[in-house]
């Protein structure tokens, strides 16, 4: 120490010891002063840098920024001042960290002395305090980019976001809340809060602030909540509102300053359609109620399902007692529509049906099983179709169910109760027609019993009366049958060889007399040649015919009735018109009878006059029907109608046309054959004939036995089909025809039958019935009878028939059935 | 006291070599050219300057001081706006970043830039003179010492008022204008003393 003391000054220890660099030059730049920090820092020690010339040991100080001003400096004793700078310091010198930097230098110059002979720099080492400006600059420049993003954010963000003061005073309002209330920031910054609410949230909101900032109790801070909103406007909003506090540090004040910010969501378009969702709920809802329909939604793939409380309810369920999972309900399912109801599930799953429905039991909470009816839809597929989730509804349909059953019982019975009505009608035209036959077949008798003309007149007139109307009620008996078998829907019609023309000749005839009882004439007229034959069934169109015929007979008292056929050809069809001058109808009856309603005439007091079931034409539209179209009706009151039926006439290749002078020359000979002389006629066309009569009736037996017998045939009779048989099978000549009614006591004659042809008897069968109906001679054919006669019997018929019978063998009638 | 058009015509030829010198300096610091302009010299006192400073539309809120002393006594003062007083500091330093009252750096540069062109303006005067004036370092002040300034001058010099010469003062930097103010206060003997130094035949 005593020898640094020696050798060194005491300023000299003093600048040594200063923090700075200290180098003393003369005016020629040469080192006189070299303190110990300059030493360290340059590693130069004070005893070498001394002597030696600074520009020489630091040749950049020779550029203008320094030489110069230092000169000027030793000129005018002004001090000079070199602001730190990294790329040229004043005397360059590294740094001892790690960072390879030269040390920043703050350096001034000032001129020593009076002579102005010395200069002396300082420098002072200010590179940690300029590190820590860079880094402070850094962190600033961090902060504005946080800052600017943070403002791009609250500028760009989606939701309102305004700040407040703790006194309500806007502070910050972004271009969302610009949007949201329909002000402009600058209109609303520095202004209460409140503008931006309605009554009466506006006058509570003061005190809410105050009331927070004294006791910090919290209404809406730290959670969001649903508020109204007040737009410039006026109108008001529903907005989302959540509140922060924040606690900003204001520039240049120590003190904290409050701030709330509050984020807000426009929720009107939330609102509209959880509203809408709201009505639309409600509506199914109400929809549901009013239907009493229970709503099931079905998550597939969980088995979680949402039973609506309508359900639930309606099964008698608890709502908590039910476990909203599928297999509650499949658990309550009736055992016996379990795989139905599987069945229609899996069906609907597999996109084979777009509904689901189904009618099922479920069973009640009491235990009684109850009919719903479920109807449903899968209404969420996944990519592969697979169901996922499926939504339906049920509703109770047991009332519904049990009114079904009972219809269908009603139906049951009614069916039933028609069915013996038809059996009824069926046995009674049986019952009715027996005796007939008995009636008119005697009638006939005494008609050719004897000779006429000697009876005395009253006699003639009552069996006359008789006949007449007898053959009346016969009618009435058809057509209550023919009605049966209409609405029964079993009326059929056959397609056969038909004559027309000779349909009309025999309509003709047969009610000629009736005419001509009234003074009117009947006419045939044919405005086209018509066919020869037609497809058709024969029975049937004179049916109509003489029905049309009858009726215009009836209902006509001076005139005509015209019969007036054409062939349409483009239609292929037969038009027969019936044209009379009667009465005619108006247009209110003519509408009436067009309906064609069964026992309906023009009107009620028609009837009386005129007489008729009021079936005929009822029958004849639905034949006419059958055969072709049905009746077409033109009437003029006063004037007359003209009913028009138009006949299918089937292929029509091959078959001989008629002219109408054709048809007439063939009517003229028919009429003269029938007006040969009686001689011709064979009167005993079954001589030598045996033939055996089954039928239980003994006034029956009596009538068929005479008018056989008087055709020359010798008749044995069998009370029963059992009689029958045994008369049969132990005869010693064989009978030509066996005649069988069909109902009989004991045996009857199905049943005979039978058991003849299984005993391989071959003989020809007629059976006798008076069934008339379609049915029953098929019922006939299938016992094994051969033909078939419908009594009451027409004698002349019945004498053919027979005769036909009696001279062929079973080899002909098998070709002859065939 | 009142100068008239000649004195002051005198004043701002003194002024303008000495801004003349600071312009090349800092044209050769910089490397690029600097052109610095007194156009006009307004003398006032102290208790004139805010009015004046009103008038001209001047900032005095960044400050760079230096003292002198001498044959003549008193203070050199360049003022800036802050925003321009910066913009100078950042175009002479190359400096990219942007503002700061508190950056060091700034404030360094501005002490040499505030070195040179006092330490100009006031070789001037003192080559007039022909005297040596002892001079202080050049330091930053704020707008908030300048009334101190202004009254310190005032204190110093006992019972005599203080005359302000005043300069409103344009730099042309990189093609940048940047106005600010050059101020010497002195005392009014001061005044006359550089009067006659300047103008010896008229009548002081």
């Amino acid at each position: 120490m005593n020898k640094v003391l020696d050798t060194k000054s005491l300023t000299e220890q003093q600048i040594d010891l200063l923090p700075l660099g200290i180098c003393v030059i003369d005016s020629d730049f040469n080192i006189v002063c070299w303190n110990k920090a300059l030493a360290q820092w340059t590693e130069i020690i004070s005893e070498e840098a001394i002597g030696l010339n600074l520009l020489a040991l630091y040749p950049h100080l020779e550029s203008p920024r320094f030489l110069s001003r230092i000169n000027n400096a030793f000129k005018s004793c002004q001090p000079v001042i070199f602001s730190p700078s990294s790329t040229r310091p004043f005397i360059p010198i590294s740094l001892d960290d790690e960072s390879g930097e030269s040390m920043l230098q703050k350096a001034t110059l000032v001129i020593l002395g009076e002579q102005k002979k010395y200069a002396q720099i300082s420098l002072l080492d200010v590179t940690e305090q300029y590190r820590q400006i860079q880094a402070l600059r850094a962190e600033k420049e961090k902060h504005r980019a946080s800052q600017s993003r943070t403002l791009a954010i609250l500028k760009t963000a989606a939701d309102a976001i305004v700040t407040i003061t703790s006194e309500g005073a806007i502070e910050s309002f972004n271009s969302a809340a610009e949007q949201l209330f329909g002000y402009s920031a600058s209109e609303v910054l520095g202004k209460n809060v409140k503008l931006l609410m309605p009554s009466p949230f506006a006058e509570e909101h003061d005190g809410y602030l105050a009331h927070y900032g004294q006791s910090g109790e919290k209404n809406i801070i730290g959670q969001g909540r649903e508020v109204i909103g007040k737009r410039k406007d006026g109108a008001t909003i529903p907005v989302h509102l959540s509140v922060s506090e924040v606690h900003s540090q204001t520039n240049g004040s120590a003190s904290s300053s409050r701030l709330f910010t509050g984020i807000l969501r426009d929720l009107t378009q939330e609102k509209k359609a959880q509203q809408a969702v709201q009505q639309s709920e409600k509506r199914l809802a109400y929809a549901l109620e009013a239907t009493n329909e229970g709503l099931w939604d079905w998550d597939i793939t969980t088995g979680q399902v949402f039973f609506s409380p309508i359900w639930i309810t309606s099964l008698g369920y608890e709502i908590e007692s039910v476990t909203p999972h599928i297999s509650f309900r499949e658990a309550i399912v009736h055992p016996d529509d379990q795989s139905k109801v599987q069945g229609l599930i899996q069906e609907h799953f597999e996109g084979r049906t777009t509904h689901y429905e189904c009618e099922y039991r479920l069973r009640t909470k009491s235990g009684e099983y109850r009919w719903y009816l479920a109807r449903g839809k899968v209404v969420v597929r996944d990519d592969q179709g697979k169901p996922l989730r499926m939504v339906g509804t049920d509703v109770d349909i047991t009332d519904k169910k049990l009114g079904e059953n009972k219809l269908k019982q009603a139906i049951e019975h009614a069916e039933v109760a028609n069915q013996a009505k038809s059996e009824f009608l069926a046995n009674m035209s049986h019952e009715i027609r027996t005796p007939m036959t008995a009636i008119l077949g005697y009638t006939e008798l005494l008609f050719e019993g004897g000779d006429l003309s000697n009876a005395p007149p009253h006699r003639l007139k009552a069996i006359n009366a008789i006949r007449n109307n007898a053959n009346h009620l016969l009618t009435i008996i058809n057509d209550i049958l023919d009605m049966s078998k209409i609405e029964a829907g079993k009326m059929s019609v056959e397609r056969v060889e038909t004559h027309p023309a000779q349909i009309i000749e025999e309509v003709v005839s047969l009610l000629k007399s009736q005419a001509d009882g009234k003074g009117i004439t009947i006419q045939v007229e044919y405005d086209t040649p018509i066919p020869e034959q037609i497809l058709s069934d024969p029975t049937r169109l004179r049916q109509i015919l003489m029905n049309l015929v009858g009726n215009a007979i009836k209902f006509t008292e001076i005139g005509s009735i015209t019969i007036r056929s054409s062939l349409t050809t483009d239609e292929n069809r037969l038009r027969f018109a019936v044209v009379d001058t009667g009465i005619g109808m108006t247009p209110q009856q003519r509408d009436s009878i067009a309906r064609f309603e069964a026992f309906n005439q023009a009107d009620g007091s028609t009837t009386r006059k005129f007489g008729g079931s009021g079936l005929g034409l009822r029958i004849s539209n639905t034949l006419a029907q059958m055969l072709g179209s049905g009746i077409e009706v033109e009437s003029q009151e006063g004037v007359g109608s003209t009913f028009i039926v138009n006949i299918d006439v089937g292929d029509l290749a091959g078959v001989k046309m008629l002219t109408p002078a054709e048809i007439e020359s063939r009517a003229k000979q028919a009429a003269a054959k029938l007006n040969q002389p009686k001689a011709d006629v064979n009167n005993k066309p079954l001589e030598g004939r045996r033939i055996l009569l089954a039928e239980d009736g003994p006034d029956n037996q009596r009538l068929i036995s005479f008018l056989l017998k008087k055709a020359g045939a010798e008749v044995e009779v069998a009370e029963n089909g059992r009689i029958a048989v045994e008369k049969i099978n132990s005869a010693d000549t064989p009978y030509h025809v066996i005649l069988m009614d069909m109902q009989m006591p004991e045996l009857d004659g199905y049943d005979a039958t039978r058991q003849l042809r299984r005993e391989n008897y071959t003989g020809p069968i007629i059976a006798l019935t008076a069934h008339a109906m379609a049915e029953d001679r098929q019922k006939c054919l299938d016992a094994g009878c051969d033909d078939y006669a419908t009594k009451p019997l027409d004698r002349p018929k019945l004498i053919a028939v027979v005769e036909k019978y009696c001279s062929m063998d079973r080899s002909e009638i098998e070709c002859c059935a065939s | 006291m009142k100068l008239n058009e000649i004195q002051l015509d005198a004043l701002t030829e003194i002024i303008n070599i000495g801004t003349g010198q600071a312009a090349n300096s800092l044209s050769e610091l910089t490397g690029s050219r600097i052109e610095l302009s007194v156009p006009c010299l307004h003398v006032c006192g102290n208790s004139d300057l805010g009015d004046l400073a009103e008038k001209f539309g001047l900032d005095f809120s960044t400050l760079i001081q230096q003292s002198f002393e001498g044959d003549v006594s008193g203070q050199a003062l360049l003022a800036f706006a802050k925003d321009s007083a910066f913009d100078l500091a950042r175009t002479v330093g190359g400096i990219e970043t942007d503002d700061d009252e508190l950056d060091e750096e700034l404030h360094g540069i501005l002490e040499e830039i505030g070195n040179i062109v006092l330490n100009s303006v006031m070789g001037s005067v003192a080559n007039l003179l022909e005297c040596n004036l002892a001079y202080t370092l050049p330091k930053i002040r704020s707008e908030k010492s300048f009334g101190k300034i202004i009254g310190n001058c005032a204190n110093n010099t006992s019972q005599s008022e203080t005359m302000i010469l005043f300069a409103d003062t344009a730099v042309n930097i990189a093609s940048r204008d940047i106005r600010g103010s050059l101020l010497l206060l002195f005392e009014t003997g001061d005044i006359r003393v550089l009067l006659s130094a300047l103008l010896p035949d008229s009548v002081v």
